[in-house]
C-alpha cells in the first residue's frame, strides 16, 4: 500500500466521520486482472476499500450529479475539467464538491494490454499509456479540497498534443471521410456506453430517446446511427473535455474521439476557447452577444 | 470419428456461404472479433471470444417486420420475407446453450415465427472451448460445459491446426455427410474425451458464485435497500444488455409517415426509456432498472420457465465500463439476502 492509499484512506474516514460528505467517491480493486472500478465508501469502516494506481481510469465525476449535497470525488487532473465544466454549466455548486486531488503518473490501456497477455501492473510500458497521459500538465485548474500524497510539481508536457491517434479527420480527402464514417456507423450498435459515460452528456432526457415526436429512429441502421453520432459531436463542440472515456468503454472499439479532437481544434482556432479551463465565462456555442462579427448569428 | 483441418473450416464457410447466410465469427477493421454474415470481405477468426453473442442469427438488433404505405386512404402492406435455413459456424457452446431459454421465451405466450423457423432450419457448428477463455467465464458455474452439446449439431475440438468432430445429432450427422470432401478420417479416437477433461478441470479452480440457488430468496427481497447500493456504480448504458446471450427484450416501432416500415428492435432495461407508457413510467430510478436486469435473470425467468436465464458467458464482466460483476454481485446478495421464508426489513 502506497502512501496516496493511506492518506487517501484516512482523509476519507476522517471525513465521514465528521459527516463533512455523504459520501467519497473512488476507486478500489476490480474482480478481474489489471482493473478497478468506482468505489462508493458511505461509512468510515469501508474507507480502506479505497485504491489508487494507474488501473484508476474511470472519471469519477459525473457520479458526484447522482448525490445530493456534498460527496468528495477522487479527481485526476484530466477529471478536474469536467467539475469546472459542471460549475460553469450550473450543475453543481463548488461548495457541493469535496475534491480530493492526488498524484497520477498515466492510466492504462487496459484491453491493449490484456490482448497483449499483460496481465500485470509492474508490465505495463509507455505504450500501453493512454493517449492522453503524455500531453497532461499535472496542474489541477481548480485547486483540490485536500491533496493526497505529495504534491507533483507542474510540468511542461512531452508532447503538446495527444499522440497515438491515426485518423484525422483534417488530413482526410472528402472520400476519406465518407469511407470512414460509413464504416464507423455500420459498426456502431448504439448501446450508448459513450454518451453515459460521457462526463458531459448529463441531459435528463437525450434527443435520441425522446419518442413524441421521434426525432431519431431506434433501429440501428447505418443512417439512424450517424444522425446519433452527429448531434453527440454537435452537443459536444467546445464542450469536450477530451477524457477520452467514451472511446474507452465503446464495446465495438471504434475511434469515436476522431470528431470531438476536430470540434475541439476547431473551436480553439475559432474562438480561441478551450473547454475546462476556467469556471466563468461560458462554452462559445452556448452564447451569442450583439457585437459578434459573424453576418449569420444577426 | 472425422477431422477438419483449420484451412478446410474456412473453406467451407466459403463453399456454404455462396448457397445459405452463413453466420460465423470474423474480424472487423477495428480488431473486434464479432459474429457476422459471411461476406468473404472480413476474415474468419474461430475460437477466439466474439464481442456480442450468437442471438443476433435469429434475432437481429434490427429487423424490418413489414413495409406499407398508406395511398388513397388504404393501407397497402408488404411482409418481409426471411430465410430460415442458416448455418451457425464457431459458435461457443454457451451461446449454443443461451437458446434452449430464448426457445421458452419466444415460444411461450406467442410463437415468434422468425425465431422458431430459423431455429428449426438451421445448423449449429460449435468449436469446444479449451478453457476459459476470457476473464470472465464461468459456466461451469451455471451448468455449463465448455464442450457443451445443447443444441449443437457438431461440435470442434482443436488441437494444433485441426480440429476434431463429434457429431451431435441427426441433422449434424447429415452435415458431415453432405460436406464430406472437407473432413478426414481422424486417427486418434479417445484425444476428444482427453481434450474436454482438461478443458473441464481449467474451470474447477474458479467457482465465482457461492449459491447457484439464490433465485429461491430474490422474490422476497424486492424492497431490500441492497438494490440502490449495488447499482450505484452502473452508468445506465446498454452494453451488457447488448453482448449477453439471453436478453431479449425488444420493442416494436413504425418508422415512417404515409410509408415506412415496423422494425423490431432490442431494448434494454438499462436505458431510461424502458417499458415507459403513455401514463408513466414504471421503473423511474435506475436502481429498478438495474433491479429489473438481475431479477428477471435470475428471479422472475425460473419461476416462469424453471432455468436460470445466464448461460455465464462473463461477457457483460469483461465489458462492463465500470465493471459491475454480475458474480459479484450475487455473491453480495447472498450475504445480506435473509434465508428462504423470510421476509427482508426494509428500512427506506
Amino acid at each position: 500500500m502506497s502512501d496516496i492509499e493511506n492518506a487517501l484512506r484516512e482523509h476519507a474516514r476522517q471525513l465521514l466521520t465528521d459527516k463533512t460528505v455523504k459520501a467519497v467517491i473512488g476507486y478500489e480493486k476490480g474482480t478481474e486482472s489489471i482493473k478497478a472500478t468506482p468505489a462508493f465508501i458511505l461509512r468510515p469502516e469501508d474507507a480502506d476499500r479505497l485504491i489508487f494506481d494507474a488501473t484508476c481510469v474511470h472519471n469519477l465525476v459525473k457520479f458526484a450529479i447522482r448525490f445530493r449535497g456534498k460527496v468528495a470525488v477522487v479527481v485526476k487532473v484530466c477529471d478536474m475539467k469536467a467539475v469546472i465544466s459542471y460549475i460553469q454549466e450550473a450543475q453543481k455548486k463548488r461548495e457541493d464538491f469535496y475534491l480530493i486531488g492526488l498524484p497520477c503518473t498515466g492510466i492504462i490501456k487496459r484491453d491493449q494490454m490484456i490482448a497483449a497477455g499483460k496481465t500485470k501492473l509492474e508490465e505495463v510500458t509507455a505504450e500501453f499509456i493512454s493517449p492522453k497521459c503524455p500531453a497532461c500538465d499535472y496542474k489541477y485548474m481548480l485547486e483540490p479540497d485536500f491533496y493526497a500524497g505529495e504534491r507533483q510539481e507542474v510540468r511542461v508536457s512531452e508532447v503538446a498534443v495527444e499522440t497515438g491517434y491515426e485518423v484525422d479527420l483534417m488530413k482526410m480527402t472528402l472520400e476519406e471521410r465518407r469511407k470512414f464514417f460509413d464504416d464507423l456507423s455500420q459498426k456502431c450498435i448504439r448501446c450508448y456506453a459513450c454518451r453515459q459515460t460521457c462526463p458531459m452528456c448529463y441531459c435528463l432526457q437525450c434527443i435520441v430517446d425522446k419518442n413524441q415526436p421521434q426525432w431519431v429512429n431506434h433501429s440501428i441502421y447505418a443512417d439512424n446511427n450517424q444522425m446519433w453520432h452527429l448531434i453527440w459531436a454537435m452537443h459536444l463542440a467546445g464542450r469536450c473535455i477530451s477524457c477520452g472515456e467514451c472511446e474507452r468503454v465503446c464495446p465495438q472499439e471504434l475511434p469515436l474521439r476522431v470528431f470531438h479532437r476536430y470540434l475541439v481544434a476547431k473551436v480553439k482556432e475559432h474562438f480561441d476557447y478551450v473547454a475546462g479551463q476556467s469556471t466563468e465565462g461560458k462554452p462559445p456555442l452556448n452564447m451569442y452577444f450583439l457585437g459578434d462579427t459573424e453576418n449569420f448569428i444577426r | 470419428m472425422d477431422k477438419i483441418t483449420k484451412d478446410n473450416l474456412d473453406k467451407l464457410a466459403a463453399q456454404l456461404a455462396e448457397k445459405q447466410p452463413v453466420f460465423a465469427p470474423q474480424e472487423d477493421s477495428s480488431g473486434v472479433v464479432a459474429y457476422d454474415w459471411y461476406s468473404g470481405k472480413k476474415k474468419l477468426v474461430w475460437g477466439v471470444k466474439t464481442r456480442r453473442s450468437a442471438k443476433e442469427a435469429y434475432f437481429p438488433q434490427s429487423e424490418t417486420l413489414l413495409k406499407y404505405r398508406i395511398r388513397d386512404g388504404k393501407v397497402e402492406q408488404e411482409n418481409k420475407e426471411f430465410t430460415s435455413a442458416l448455418v451457425l459456424m464457431g459458435i461457443h457452446p454457451c451461446d449454443a446453450r443461451s437458446f434452449t431459454m430464448l426457445d421458452k421465451l419466444f415460444g411461450w405466450d406467442y410463437d415468434d415465427e422468425r425465431w422458431q423457423e430459423r431455429r428449426k432450419n438451421s445448423v449449429i457448428i460449435s468449436i469446444a472451448c479449451p478453457g476459459p477463455i476470457s476473464e470472465g467465464c464461468f459456466c461451469m458455474n451455471f451448468r455449463g460445459n465448455p464442450f457443451g452439446t445443447e443444441n449443437v449439431d457438431v461440435l470442434l475440438a482443436k488441437d494444433g491446426d485441426a480440429y476434431h468432430v463429434k457429431v451431435a445429432s441427426e441433422k449434424g450427422e447429415k452435415f458431415i455427410k453432405d460436406n464430406s470432401k472437407f473432413f478426414s478420417e481422424d486417427g486418434d479416437e479417445g484425444r476428444f474425451g482427453q481434450l474436454q477433461q482438461k478443458a473441464e478441470t481449467s474451470f474447477v479452480n474458479s467457482p465465482r458464485i457461492d449459491d447457484p440457488d439464490i433465485w429461491k430468496r430474490m422474490q422476497q427481497n424486492f424492497d431490500h435497500p441492497i438494490w440502490r447500493e449495488l447499482s450505484l456504480k452502473c452508468i445506465e448504458c446498454g452494453i451488457c444488455t447488448w453482448l449477453c446471450c439471453t436478453c431479449h427484450c425488444f420493442d416494436i416501432q413504425d418508422e415512417g409517415g404515409f410509408g415506412g416500415k415496423r422494425e423490431r428492435i432490442w431494448d434494454g432495461c438499462s436505458f431510461k426509456e424502458f417499458t415507459k407508457m403513455p401514463s408513466h413510467q414504471p421503473r423511474p430510478a435506475y436502481f429498478q432498472r438495474y433491479r429489473q436486469r438481475i431479477m428477471h435473470k435470475y428471479g422472475y425467468f425460473v419461476e416462469r420457465f424453471g432455468m436460470i436465464a445466464c448461460v455465464a458467458c462473463g461477457r457483460c464482466i469483461d465489458h462492463c465500463p465500470t465493471n459491475i460483476d454480475i458474480t459479484q454481485i450475487l455473491n453480495k446478495l447472498n450475504q445480506v439476502l435473509p434465508a428462504e421464508g423470510e421476509k427482508a426489513v426494509c428500512n427506506e
